[in-house]
């Protein structure tokens, strides 16, 4: 009886983590925030976090990419007013998720950066899954 | 948010000219639904001078927007004086000629769009300031994404210089984004359960197979 349940549990135990860390290919952009989440797990979200903490950690003033930055919130703020207009048929990002000090800071780092790209490779090392995501969207952006 | 505690108008709300707006208009700015400068527009029958100094590819995104307001003034009002010539960096711009072959909705008509329809004339808004340059397919795109990858995509064109600060600046939106929406764990919940509940049993079943065979 014992051994039923136990048997049964790992069957659930398997079967769960099987489904948490489904494989997903790309293009990445097709699927919902939520499910590219799953890839993650709390364990790797943390040290992925502290990561860029610590990659993000020196302050410089500069003032070219406050500006710029600042150009970026104002067509937030114009984007939202077009989106409400036409009845917020559209998902609207929240103001953090798309700038934030972590923006402004990785930003100056990555102006001093000599290879930006090799610096995101060691920033996200063991996570390919970034880069690709990052490349994607960089790709998506710059194809025009 | 200021700008709906900031309590001035009267209601009804008119115009300078007398005119009552919509009730439909009226409803929505009460509920908070509609941004106050767009009411504004529609009671002073201009724009405000600070949209005068944005950039072309900004200023570009609210001009369908402009047009359907500024329409239903001119259709509803007083035409004597009336000027559909708007300014932008000392650029003169004729909304009713811009428009006059495009499929615009009139002021009315917009809360009783079908959602598609709302949606089309809000990607419509991205296309005209990026001047259709891209066809984007954005029915491959998660919808969840396509107002911040718009947002990205207006920004880049906006910087008509191309600094080397541009990629830098690019990528920091780009990463930071990324960290927000899929490493942040604050409000999953549910996942947390999931991972304890996991780490719970298979903490058990080692001691288990430990202890059946040390026995």
């Amino acid at each position: 009886m014992l051994k039923t349940s136990i048997d049964y549990l790992i069957v659930v135990f398997v079967l769960e983590r099987h489904t948490s860390n489904e494989q997903l290919s790309g293009p990445f952009l097709q699927y919902s925030p939520q499910k590219l989440k799953n890839k993650f797990s709390l364990e790797t979200c943390a040290i992925l976090r502290e990561q860029m903490d610590r990659y993000s950690e020196t302050i410089l003033l500069k003032e070219p990419i406050i500006s710029a930055l600042h150009q970026f919130e104002q067509l937030y703020d114009h984007l939202a007013i077009i989106n409400q207009f036409f009845g917020y048929t559209l998902p609207m990002p929240t103001p953090h998720e798309c700038i934030s000090q972590l923006t402004y800071r990785l930003a100056v780092i990555f102006s001093t950066s000599k290879n930006i790209f090799q610096d995101i490779s060691c920033l996200f090392e063991k996570h390919q899954f970034m880069v690709d995501m990052t490349n994607e969207i960089r790709a998506f952006i710059c194809k025009c | 948010m200021t700008s709906y505690t900031n309590i001035q108008q009267e209601l009804p709300l008119s115009t300078q000219y007398g005119k009552q707006l919509p009730p439909i208009i009226e409803e929505r700015f009460i509920n908070g639904e509609l941004d106050r400068t767009l009411i504004g527009v529609l009671i002073n029958r201009k724009l405000p001078t600070s949209w005068q100094d944005l950039s072309l590819v900004h200023f570009r995104l609210l001009l369908p927007i402009c047009h359907i307001l500024l329409r239903w003034n001119y259709q509803n009002e007083e035409t004597a004086g009336f000027n559909s010539t708007i300014t932008c960096k000392e650029q003169e711009y004729d909304l009713f000629e811009m428009f006059k072959n495009e499929d615009i909705p009139l002021l009315t008509d917009v809360s009783n769009l079908p959602k598609n329809g709302q949606q089309n004339y809000v990607l419509y808004c991205i296309h005209f300031a990026l001047q259709f340059q891209e066809v984007v397919h954005w029915n491959e795109i998660n919808e969840d994404y396509i107002l911040w990858l718009s947002l990205l995509k207006l920004w880049f064109h906006e910087q008509e210089n191309r600094t080397s600060l541009v990629e830098p600046i690019l990528l920091a939106l780009i990463i930071s984004f990324l960290k927000h929406v899929l490493l942040d764990t604050y409000d999953d919940y549910g996942k947390i359960q999931i991972e304890l509940s996991l780490k719970f049993w298979s903490d058990f079943i080692d001691l288990f197979s430990f202890y059946k065979y040390s026995v």
